[in-house]
């Protein structure tokens, strides 16, 4: 087993993201899509394995277009509810049922731009089933969950111990559904990806998977009752506590409003010092946890191997110091975050070192255009599965 | 002599090569155990430098070479390299990159406070007047349904202020395009205002009573109509979406968690441009008060009226602090839509000294516009 390597580093990042951020502004926006070629370029050109790196192959050019067409669509939106009220609904409903689409363009283009040692990659996933696993899917589950959480209607006759076994099955049946749902979309992406003229496949248990979300959410419930501990601990010292509690028995429209207000800074940094990294560290957790099973049993070729031995622990870390680190520099240390990031994640990601790479030659397909991507990218819609 | 591998085109193997110049415009291309290739230095295609990644340029038939010494091919290609190798050169020097952290900090900052309002306000003007029609849309029955309910103010007494209205505001108004309505609403005990940028205003059944005189309340309608006049609806709704644009791509691909964190600037910079816009309301007022000839001070005394324990019909408490009357300036002011009542009353005094003079208009350099 060998693990990649990122070349890169926090200070030579930098100074190419600030000088790519100063031009975006000196060109009033427009030369965005080529500082995020370069960007991209950075990340997946420093990152090797038994020297051979990636590369990135799109063009500012090519995400230009779709950039302007992604920018006019969003500004169409952004007014449509002052035309109509009806408007911003339907177009709605139009982006929801085009984010698939979005999705499957956006895997096309970028592994067709990608390469690792000469070799291309390609997407080889249909439209039909992007819709089913990431439309359809997802779609029944929503209806599920409302059919479920519509139930208590129809237990209102039954002793409590009934209602409550019942509400523990339906929790339950929607944990394994939501399992069901990621373990579909994972496996869809993976094993519609190719590497030159060979496939990657997965095979994903739901069990598997449930067994992660749950110990996922148990992390979650510790976190909050940790963290509410916290909370209350620290209120009673500042006196906010005392303030709250004074206001909310002292109910009128004037003192509510007078005493949210006097507790907004004891909130706010509520919000951003312990709700928000308490956030990252149980993402960090599943992150790692689902990480690790995916790769174990995701093969190329049905010859070579990966795994991810990246830890909750030192992922969590970096996730909340680089968070820190972002706020106290207003946004300055991003390049360093993302290097750290870039740096642990290679560290953690091995490769069977028996792989010989040699054999493989990039298959040719059609031009893809990036438009896809680009309404992807612009609406924050992205097919990452947090590799 | 450089060092580097070479593919063959679209494939992952590799051997060693070397690549050097031969003659003026030509190169040599030695692969191990391979062929030589050689030609024109400028039928070969260099990638654009980027730090110290490995460099790949390719060779007609698309095979490629690729070396990590970039130095090396900077000088051997210098005269047609792409121009990206000047943001290479601008991405390396250290003062060009200080310049650019400071460039970036004052833009940014220039833009969010200046940039964003400024090109608004020329968008929003040269708009046609119909858009601010449009974007009022249903927002009244809107509010009728949520929020207000029927007034109990006596038909006599809303002819007596919508005429009053029609014959000594209106005529006051710059811009001919607009049609004024007023309405009036019942919202439990708040006395409010409010204008929509069809030309709508709406008082509420507390605020008619708190005006003690005719005045007071002529001074408040033409605060709102202010609001009308600049079309701040307009330019709050492009504000926003130049500033969701921006922030989108200054902060670009974050890991979803930074955007959260974002969303508290965000809304502090929107709460500020709704702070300039009332200033800009208010001194609509003002300068419309003394035409008018209207004593400012009017304004000061319904703004402190509204804002104490007495407007929400609560009852003084001795415990309570002052702190309620939004009298002292704080970091709270940073999150309010609106400007700190002191401030206010503050300008409002200022205009109202003029007033007094006699004069018709007033050079207050401390009030936008």
């Amino acid at each position: 087993m060998k693990s990649f390597k990122f070349e890169g580093s926090g200070g030579e990042y930098f100074k190419i993201w600030i000088v790519n951020l100063l031009l975006i502004i000196v060109t009033f926006g427009l030369y965005y899509p080529w500082a995020k070629v370069r960007n991209i370029r950075y990340f997946y050109a420093n990152t090797t394995f038994a020297e051979r790196n990636f590369e990135y192959h799109a063009t500012g050019m090519q995400l230009f277009v779709s950039f302007l067409i992604a920018m006019v669509v969003y500004i169409i939106y952004s007014f449509s509810d002052s035309i109509s009220p009806y408007l911003p609904s339907i177009l709605l409903i139009v982006f929801f049922c085009s984010v698939p689409w979005m999705i499957w363009r956006s895997l096309k283009f970028s592994l067709k731009m990608t390469s690792f040692s000469n070799v291309h990659f390609s997407f080889v996933g249909t439209a039909t089933k992007a819709y089913l696993y990431l439309f359809v899917y997802p779609l029944m589950l929503v209806v599920i969950v409302t059919l479920m959480v519509f139930s208590p209607m129809f237990l209102s006759g039954f002793p409590i111990i009934v209602s409550i076994a019942m509400v523990i099955l339906m929790f339950a049946l929607f944990c394994y559904l939501y399992a069901l749902v990621m373990k579909k979309k994972v496996s869809y992406i993976i094993n519609g990806s190719c590497y030159g003229q060979a496939q990657f496949s997965t095979v994903l248990e739901t069990t598997k998977i449930l067994i992660i979300l749950l110990k996922t959410l148990l992390l979650a419930i510790v976190v909050f009752v940790v963290g509410c501990l916290v909370a209350v601990i620290l209120g009673a010292l500042s006196g906010s506590l005392s303030s709250l509690i004074a206001s909310m028995t002292n109910v009128t429209d004037k003192n509510i409003v007078a005493s949210l207000t006097a507790l907004i800074i004891p909130i706010t940094f509520f919000y951003l010092v312990i709700i928000l990294p308490s956030m990252i560290v149980v993402t960090a957790y599943f992150i790692a946890l689902k990480r690790a099973y995916v790769f174990e049993n995701t093969v190329l070729d049905n010859k070579i191997h990966f795994y991810s031995i990246l830890k909750a622990a030192p992922l969590a870390w970096v996730m909340v110091t680089n968070y820190f680190m972002l706020i106290c520099t207003f946004g300055f240390a991003y390049p360093w975050t993302k290097v750290r990031i870039s740096r642990l994640i290679a560290q953690n990601t091995l490769i069977d070192s028996k792989a010989d790479f040699d054999e493989f030659i990039t298959q040719s397909s059609k031009k893809e255009s990036a438009l896809g991507e680009q309404m992807g990218d612009a609406f924050d819609v992205d097919s990452s599965l947090g590799f | 002599m450089i060092k580097g591998r070479w593919y063959a085109k679209g494939v992952a193997v590799f051997k060693n090569a070397t690549l050097q110049q031969q003659n003026k415009d030509s190169y040599l291309l030695e692969v191990q155990d391979h062929i030589c290739y050689t030609g024109k230095l400028s039928t070969l295609n260099v990638s654009d430098r980027l730090g110290n990644v490995e460099r790949k340029i390719t060779l007609e038939d698309g095979s490629v070479f690729a070396t990590a010494d970039n130095d090396a091919v900077d000088q051997l290609f210098k005269k047609s390299l792409s121009k990206f190798q000047f943001i290479h050169y601008l991405e390396s020097k250290l003062q060009v990159v200080l310049i650019a952290i400071i460039v970036t900090v004052i833009v940014v900052f220039g833009f969010f406070k200046w940039g964003i309002p400024w090109s608004s306000e020329k968008i929003a003007y040269a708009l046609p007047a119909k858009t601010n029609q449009l974007i009022a849309g249903n927002t009244l029955a809107i509010l009728d349904k949520w929020y207000f309910s029927e007034s109990v103010i006596s038909d006599a007494r809303k002819r007596e202020i919508r005429q009053h209205f029609k014959s000594k505001l209106v005529p006051l108004s710059q811009d001919k395009n607009i049609t004024y309505r007023l309405h009036f609403r019942a919202w439990d005990n708040i006395p409010n205002a409010l204008a929509l940028p069809s030309g709508d205003i709406i008082l509420t059944d507390r605020l008619i009573e708190l005006c003690k005189t005719q005045d007071e309340m002529d001074s408040i309608l033409l605060h709102e109509m202010g609001h009308i006049e600049h079309r701040h609806s307009l330019r709050t709704l492009i504000e926003g979406s130049i500033t969701s644009i921006a922030v989108m791509m200054i902060v670009g691909d974050s890991n979803g968690l930074a955007d959260m964190g974002v969303g508290l600037g965000a809304f502090m910079v929107s709460s500020a441009y709704s702070r300039e816009h009332e200033l800009e309301a208010d001194s609509y007022g003002f300068k419309h008060m003394l035409t008018a000839k209207i004593d400012p001070k009017s304004f000061s005394d319904i703004m402190s009226r509204i804002t104490s324990n007495e407007a929400f019909k609560v009852p003084v408490n001795k415990d309570q602090n002052n702190s309620e009357n939004h009298n002292d300036s704080s970091v709270l002011d940073y999150f309010s839509s609106h400007p700190n009542t002191q401030e206010r009353m503050k300008n409002a005094q200022q205009y109202s000294d003029c007033f007094k003079k006699g004069m018709s208009n007033c050079d207050i350099t401390s009030i936008p516009k």
